[in-house]
This record gives structure tokens, sequence and C-alpha cells, in this order.
């Protein structure tokens, strides 16, 4: 009987599926059989799709409002200037500690890798040079990489003027397989776009004429802007564009008065919601995460994370690293 | 009062006859529905012949409807202790109805079979699901399983 359903490659297949990444990686071990299945593109697809299915997707209302955000991503001066890893901090169980990620790539020595974004288990990393070493920036690329698979993708920065654009990391396996990076490039009067596709392998230049929401706006000297659900948002200016529409709109305002008192700790995407961290002076160490709705009409509260349980390092590295929100990112 | 019950007669691998309230099959499986709607079973004379299906297999697969037909509205967590005293069985009677499951489409039962399956292999090492499936030929050259077991030991 056992042979019938591992024979039967549907049964086994449905069977895997439902196996959590880490297991169903392992079982690619276990015979030639389950080593092919498993390796099979469609497989990954199907097993992402059946992922976001049960955590979460319009018609699949999601059961656990606290699966998202999951926990925190984030990387300490040290650790991009030696050790190229980033630190998780799993919000919902306090006992396990922060596990590490590694981009496996061949690293250079004379290079710092940072990590830029991470949008639904992807992560997006820069390459720059030490501050000490004189090579060329020549070797400098963007790095695509897949933690659970370890699998990294190099993208060349050269093709695509890096040093007037912002990268931005679009993954949404509910919607397509494929990730694309979005290029945010500004000239003094309007911004321009190229569009890294993964499907194609390659770049696109979009033409655009937009016209900016603001006088002080501009995108590039700016790096709060996350992507989530088909455009890119800025927090501080109030104000998103549309990727497929190609138009600014603005953003709703938090329902608390804006005052000194309170700190954005962070501005973040996850699993396709839109996540304000606020710290308020008189709550010392909490943060109230707001989420948009998904209609854009407000902000709701969702939760409250106290930062001093978490980890004696991340009490102490949070504040550091936060100063520009450029390397905090949610999982 | 109301019409009398509609039964259907379901016929096992061993020839043995069971006679199960119409509703109760057609509302689990799929291929008794698609029999019963395209006219293909006649009430009068027709049993339905199921030859992979042993008796012991399909009483289980007959309770399994059953239970969940009368018992629908029942709370989640009886329904859930009820569905996990149902599988309590050797693994040769879980695969036994997966297959009667996968034949009459029973998607629910299907589900349910599939997920007490993975949890047999989630967080097992590879000798461990190896010896749960009876797999004795991996397919791997003696090379390839070796540089498997250097290169994740921990997985073994």
């Amino acid at each position: 009987m056992h042979d019938d359903v591992l024979g039967n490659m549907n049964l086994l297949t449905e069977i895997l599926l439902r196996l959590p990444v880490k297991d169903a990686l392992r079982c690619k071990c276990v015979c030639k059989e389950w080593m092919s299945l498993i390796s099979n593109p469609q497989f990954c697809y199907w097993h992402t799709l059946g992922l976001c299915r049960k955590h979460k997707h319009k018609n699949y209302p999601n059961p656990n409002p606290y699966l998202y955000p999951s926990g925190m991503l984030f990387q300490r001066t040290v650790d991009y200037l030696r050790d190229k890893k980033a630190c998780v901090i799993p919000f919902n169980n306090c006992s396990s500690r922060f596990m590490q990620l590694n981009a496996h790539v061949k690293f250079e020595g004379t290079l710092s890798y940072i990590l830029l974004r991470s949008c639904n288990g992807l992560t997006l990393w820069d390459s720059i040079p030490m501050p000490w070493s004189n090579k060329l920036v020549k070797r400098c690329s963007f790095y695509i990489n897949n933690p659970s698979t370890g699998r990294c993708v190099r993208i060349d920065k050269f093709g695509y003027e890096y040093r007037f654009s912002r990268p931005y990391l679009a993954f949404e396996p509910w919607k397509s397989p494929h990730y694309k990076v979005i290029f945010l490039e500004c000239t003094k009067t309007t911004p321009k776009m190229s569009v890294y596709s993964s499907h194609t392998g390659s770049c696109s230049k979009l033409d655009v004429h937009l016209s900016f929401p603001n006088k002080n706006f501009d995108p590039c000297h700016d790096d709060g802007g996350v992507y989530c659900n088909g455009a890119i948002h800025w927090y501080d200016h109030s104000a998103y564009l549309d990727i497929d529409r190609l138009c600014f709109k603005n953003l709703p305002v938090l329902p608390i008065p804006r005052t000194g008192l309170l700190q954005v700790k962070h501005f973040g995407e996850s699993g396709g919601n839109l996540y304000l961290i606020i710290e308020e002076s008189r709550y010392r160490g909490r943060y109230d995460f707001w989420e948009l709705k998904e209609d854009y009409s407000e902000w709701i509260l969702k939760f409250h994370v106290d930062r001093t349980y978490a980890d004696p390092l991340f009490a102490n590295h949070q504040m550091k690293m936060n100063k520009r929100n450029q390397y905090v990112q949610f999982c | 009062m109301g019409s009398p019950v509609k039964k259907i007669m379901l016929c096992s691998s061993e020839k043995e006859i069971f006679s199960v309230e119409e509703q109760v099959m057609v509302q689990h499986s799929v291929i008794i529905n698609n029999m019963i709607e395209d006219g293909s079973y006649n009430h009068e004379e027709s049993k339905i012949p199921l030859d992979c299906v042993d008796s012991k297999t399909l009483k289980k697969v007959i309770d399994y409807c059953t239970h969940h037909t009368h018992h629908h509205n029942d709370n989640q967590e009886d329904l859930e202790a009820w569905d996990a005293q149902f599988l309590n069985v050797d693994s040769n009677g879980l695969y036994d109805l997966l297959m009667a499951a996968n034949y009459l489409e029973i998607r629910n039962l299907l589900d349910l079979i599939y997920g007490t399956i993975k949890n047999m292999i989630k967080g097992k090492k590879i000798d461990e699901i190896r010896r749960i499936f009876n797999i004795k030929d991996h397919g791997f050259t003696p090379e390839e399983e070796e540089q498997n077991r250097k290169e994740y030991p921990h997985f073994y």
C-alpha cells in the first residue's frame, strides 16, 4: 500500500506541499523521486502559494492576526562590516532568540554587504566598498537572496545608473512567482523608473512623466520609501506612487497628534500590509504597531510590542540602527 | 411526514453491500454526487461497485461521512477530537483510507489524511522518514548519499 501512495505523484505532491519550507527542503534527501519533485519550480510555486493562502489573502481571511508581522529583521553595523549577516527577532516567541541570515554569495573582502529591503521572504542586499578600501566601485552589485533556500541572484548596478536611483523590491507570491526590482531614479524635475524582472532576467526602462506632490519631495534622497501592493509609499511625505497608474496619491495620517513626543521607529511592509511603528515618549520601550487599511482609508492600531523583553541585543542596537530607518525590516 | 430517507448501495471489493443515506455520500463524495446527478445510478437496481476499497475501509469512510453530515454543527473542538480518534489507525489503515478517499474524491477526508501524514514527516530525520515510508531504494549513488550526509549531517 505504501508503494501506491509513494508511486502516486499527485498524492505525494499533496502531502509534501503541506510541509513547512524547512521540512520540504530536508525531504529532498529522502530519495531521488522526492528530490526531483521538490526541486521542480512548479512545486516551489505551489508551495509558496499554499503558504500565502494559509497566512492570508483576500478570499482567505487571516486566521491569526498576529501572524504578520512575525518578527523584525535588522542588521548591525559590525555585521555588515564583518560578517554579512542580519538578525531576526521573532515577536511571538520570546524564548527563540534571533537567528542569522547569510547571503550565500562569493563575498569580496573589500566590500560590505548591506541589507536594504525585505519583501515576503526575499531580501535585497547592496554591496558598497569598505570605508577604508580604495577598490573601484565597479565590483558592486545588488543581490537578491532567499534566506530559506540560500539562493542568490546578482544584479549588476551599473546598467541602472545606480548613483541616482533607489531600488525597491517587489515580490508578491500570491500574484506571481516572479519578483521585480523597481529602480526609481530622479533627475531634477521628474522621476524615471526602470524595472528589473526575474521572469526575463533583464531590466526595462519606463517612460514616465510625473510631477512631485510637493517641492521638498525627493524620493532619491529619502530611504524611507516602502514598496507594498503595487505602490511605493513615503510616510514622511504622506504620499505614495501608484506604479500601475503612474501617479502620486496621498496617504492618510495617523489619528493621533503628530508631536515631538511621537517617534516613528519604522515604516515598512509585511505580508501585503503597510505598518508604522511608533514610540510615544510617555511609554518608553513600548512600540505601537499601526496597520494601514487595505482601502487606504485609515491607520488602525494593531498591537504593542515591548522592546525590552525581546533581546538585550535588540535593546542596545535598535536605537542606533533606526536612526535612518534603513536597516530594520519586517519578515 | 417527510419522504423516507433515500438510500444508495455501495459494494466493497469483497462484494459486501453497504446501504448508506444518499445525502451523506452526495455531500461528501464528488464521484457519487456526479453519478447521482447525471442519472447513471438507478435507485431500484444498481449498486456502486468500489473494487479497490475493502469492507473495513469502506465502513470507516461511511462512518466519517455520516458523522460529518449529522454533526457538522458541532463545535470545532469536538469535531477535531472525533477526527483524531477516527484516524487513530495503523499506517496500513491510513494508506487504505487515503486511497479510498482519493478514489471517491472526499475532499475533507483527504485534507485530514494529508495533514496527518504531513505530521508524520514534519521534524523527522531522513532515516526515520525512510523507515516510516518503507523506502529501501533511495536511488542516490553511494557517492551522492555520502556527499549529502557530509553536507547536512543534522538531516540524518
